[in-house]
């Protein structure tokens, strides 16, 4: 009964190891493993925020290479006063200066394109690097890592390494002095593929960044899923049935009570209270 | 010849035992409550008769043999063994409760609990390695599994403590309750050889008795005048010649005198077993914090001959282990990454890791705890079975010793009715006689 009152009290079917050891060991290995898996679900909820963030960034630098470009294929037209093409040019500069702007896009106090140096701006006024290679990980369940992809000289870069590399800051300095020179033939030829190169390698670098995004909402769902079935599996090893505890802990009382009656009654005849 | 004055007498010895029999009943019915009082009866035998010559044998009335105790020594002796068992488990039992209170698993306070949060602060870190505070959560969290720690093993050793001071005073008890027994031994003797039974004092003995059975488990004999010889594996404590006391020496060895025996189960036993599962959980608990503290420097710290980078100092045992005051004192010494650049967790992650780590003695670091929880249930839950089991054993022993020796008050007043009419008829026939006379010599002849 001691114990029933023990277990209705607490709610839970064991409050000491000793009354169940292997029961004990096991919800104790159950709450880790639920204490783990939250932790897991902050990590994926903080990481799709910075994701998403970085989608979003990419998304600002496309729109505006997609302007620079439109920029350009307009300043290409000789026809062009020469106000004209300083407006033109200083625009060029304008966005330039955004596009630095847009990917300096920081969470939660982070840079999220500058390798590992978050705490460094990734690019100047230039839009030259100044993060570094390394990518930042993340646990997103026991043994699961993902790859954050921060290296912003990855989408900044054409052929990197290798002997026809050509950073995109070169590549828009170019079209500045050419727009600045009228230099037409270079603008609609050369520099524009070039820039269409870059435009590409942005794109396919955004679908990365969706690929992980995918990843990370799958392995959300995972989790929560996970969470579930762990709190439940818990759920059933640890409490217990109110209903079924309830009535052992009525029947236990009754019997109690009954026998309590019982002792009362065999215990008061006795010889003396037939005596005078 | 059997004369009127012969049948006075006889009717005078039957209201002498009548009411001796009366007085040991109202004996027996006033000790109805007291502990280890067996009930007595005076035994009465029909006198020797003589031979009235052509009429036969002629009875002389009633003699009262003796006044003896209704004890069955058997079941004492089982009473004392089986209670040896009980009490030896009953104070493990109670120890180890002790010990799971300290422990406090599962909880949200235990160590269990403390050891996940200091994981998870590390993983938060290594998701925010340039964020100050949450190097100043993984500090406060290992902070935390720390002192908790360290409270669970001065907790541990004051248990200890504890329990030999139980094992100090058991054995004083011990040795008073035998010095008591030993001048109860030569009252019965003094009785004994004189021809007679003292029965209250035998009962007292056997109180002692069963006191000392609770403590150890003693083998006892009795010599022709009835003195108890108590004997411990096979050494004497007690005879009528020697009585040595028992001690215990700096290794948890029971002495008697100065020789070492092996214990017997009892108290003491039960105490000495408690006291045997505290040190190996203390030393479980080293092994634990041990492995714990030097995994998770190895981690923060690759240089091992410079200790100024470790989190966790003096981790050789439970009771010492603490936050390296360096980093207690600078939270930003904790080192997150590999490289010095500030977004690299990648070091905070594989300490957060080692929560799931097989380690080379194939087990991880949580599960090291949970071996020592599970362990200490373990023995918990065989002492209580055994105690269980002990108890039903003792209370019917109880109950037959009780069918033997107890006072049935019911019984008790039944025998002083009986007696009382038996006295009353005798004190009848003392007047019929009374009577007879008066008529022979009152009224008779002249």
């Amino acid at each position: 009964m001691q114990k029933l009152q023990s277990q209705l009290s607490s709610g839970k079917v064991v409050t000491r190891p000793s009354e169940d050891p292997l029961l004990v060991s096991k919800i104790m290995d159950l709450r880790n493993t639920i204490s783990t898996n939250e932790q897991y679900n902050s990590t994926i909820t903080d990481t799709i925020g910075w994701v998403d963030t970085q989608d979003g960034a990419l998304q600002g630098a496309n729109s505006t290479v997609q302007r620079i470009r439109e920029l350009i294929i307009y300043g290409a037209n000789g026809t062009l006063s020469e106000d004209d093409r300083n407006a033109i040019t200083e625009e060029v500069k304008i966005k330039v200066g955004e596009l630095a702007d847009v990917l300096n896009t920081n969470f939660d106090g982070r840079y999220i394109f500058s390798g590992t140096k978050t705490t460094d701006k990734p690019f100047n006024a230039a839009l030259e690097y100044q993060g570094n290679d390394k990518n930042i990980k993340r646990e997103i369940s026991t043994g699961v890592e993902v790859e954050l992809a921060v290296d912003g000289e990855e989408f900044t870069t054409l052929n990197k390494g290798q002997l026809d590399e050509q950073k995109l800051s070169d590549l828009l300095k170019n079209i500045i002095t050419a727009l600045e020179d009228g230099d037409s033939d270079a603008l609609s030829g050369k520099l524009l593929g070039d820039l269409d190169k870059h435009i590409d390698n942005i794109l396919s670098f955004r679908s990365k960044i969706g690929a992980i995004s995918n990843r990370l909402d799958a392995a959300k769902e995972r989790n929560e899923a996970e969470n579930l079935n762990l709190k439940n599996l818990l759920s059933q090893r640890e409490d217990i049935d109110l209903a079924q505890k309830y009535t052992e802990a009525n029947t236990l009382n009754s019997v109690y009570l009954a026998s309590l009656s019982i002792g009362a009654k065999i215990l008061q005849p006795s010889l003396l209270d037939y005596l005078r | 010849m059997s004369g009127i004055f012969g049948t006075l007498n006889t009717a005078t010895k039957g209201l002498l035992a009548q009411q001796t029999a009366l007085h040991t009943a109202s004996h027996n019915i006033s000790n109805a409550n007291t502990d280890g009082f067996s009930r007595q009866r005076v035994q009465m035998q029909a006198d020797l008769s003589y031979t009235l010559a052509g009429v036969g044998q002629l009875g002389t009335g009633v003699k009262m043999e003796s006044v003896v105790r209704m004890v069955d020594d058997y079941v004492n002796k089982q009473i004392r063994n089986e209670n040896s068992a009980y009490e030896q488990y009953n104070v493990k039992s109670q120890t180890l409760d002790q010990l799971e209170i300290i422990l406090n698993e599962p909880s949200t306070t235990g160590i269990n609990f403390n050891l996940n949060e200091m994981f998870n602060a590390w993983q938060e870190l290594s998701k925010n390695p340039e964020s100050l505070s949450a190097k100043t959560i993984v500090v406060e969290k290992s902070k935390a599994l720390v002192e908790t720690i360290n409270h669970i093993s001065n907790q541990i050793e004051s248990l200890k403590a504890e329990t030999n001071g139980q094992i100090d005073k058991n054995i004083l008890d011990f040795n008073s309750t035998v010095e008591k027994i030993d001048a109860l031994n030569k009252q019965i003797f003094n009785i004994s050889v004189k021809g007679e039974v003292p029965n209250d004092l035998l009962d007292q003995r056997d109180l002692l008795l069963k006191d000392l059975s609770s403590i150890a488990q003693v083998d006892i004999n009795y010599d022709q005048y009835g003195r108890a010889k108590i004997n411990l594996d096979g050494k004497v404590v007690l005879d009528a010649k020697e009585y040595n006391k028992i001690g215990i020496n700096s290794d948890g060895k029971i002495l008697i005198g100065s020789d070492i025996i092996t214990e017997p189960s009892g108290k003491i036993k039960g105490y000495l077993e408690s006291i045997k599962v505290l040190v190996d959980v203390e030393n479980q608990l080293d092994g634990f914090v041990n492995s714990m503290a030097t995994n998770v420097n190895k981690l923060h710290n690759t240089d091992p001959h410079n200790t100024d980078n470790d989190i966790f100092a003096d981790f050789d045992s439970a009771k010492t282990i603490k936050i390296n005051p360096a980093i207690d004192k600078n939270n930003s010494l904790i080192v997150p990454g590999y490289t010095a650049e500030k977004g690299d967790g990648d070091r905070a992650l594989d300490i957060s890791k080692l929560r799931n780590k097989i380690l080379s003695d194939g087990s991880t670091i949580p599960s090291k705890y949970n071996d020592i929880v599970t362990r200490v249930g373990i023995s918990k839950q065989q002492s209580d079975n055994i105690v269980s089991n002990q108890e039903v054993l003792l209370n019917q022993l109880i109950l037959k010793r009780e069918s033997t020796s107890g006072v049935s008050i019911d019984e008790e007043v039944t025998n002083v009715l009986k007696y009382q009419k038996a006295y009353e008829a005798n004190a009848r026939v003392i007047s019929v006689l009374n009577d007879m006379l008066d008529v022979l010599i009152n009224r008779t002849g002249v």
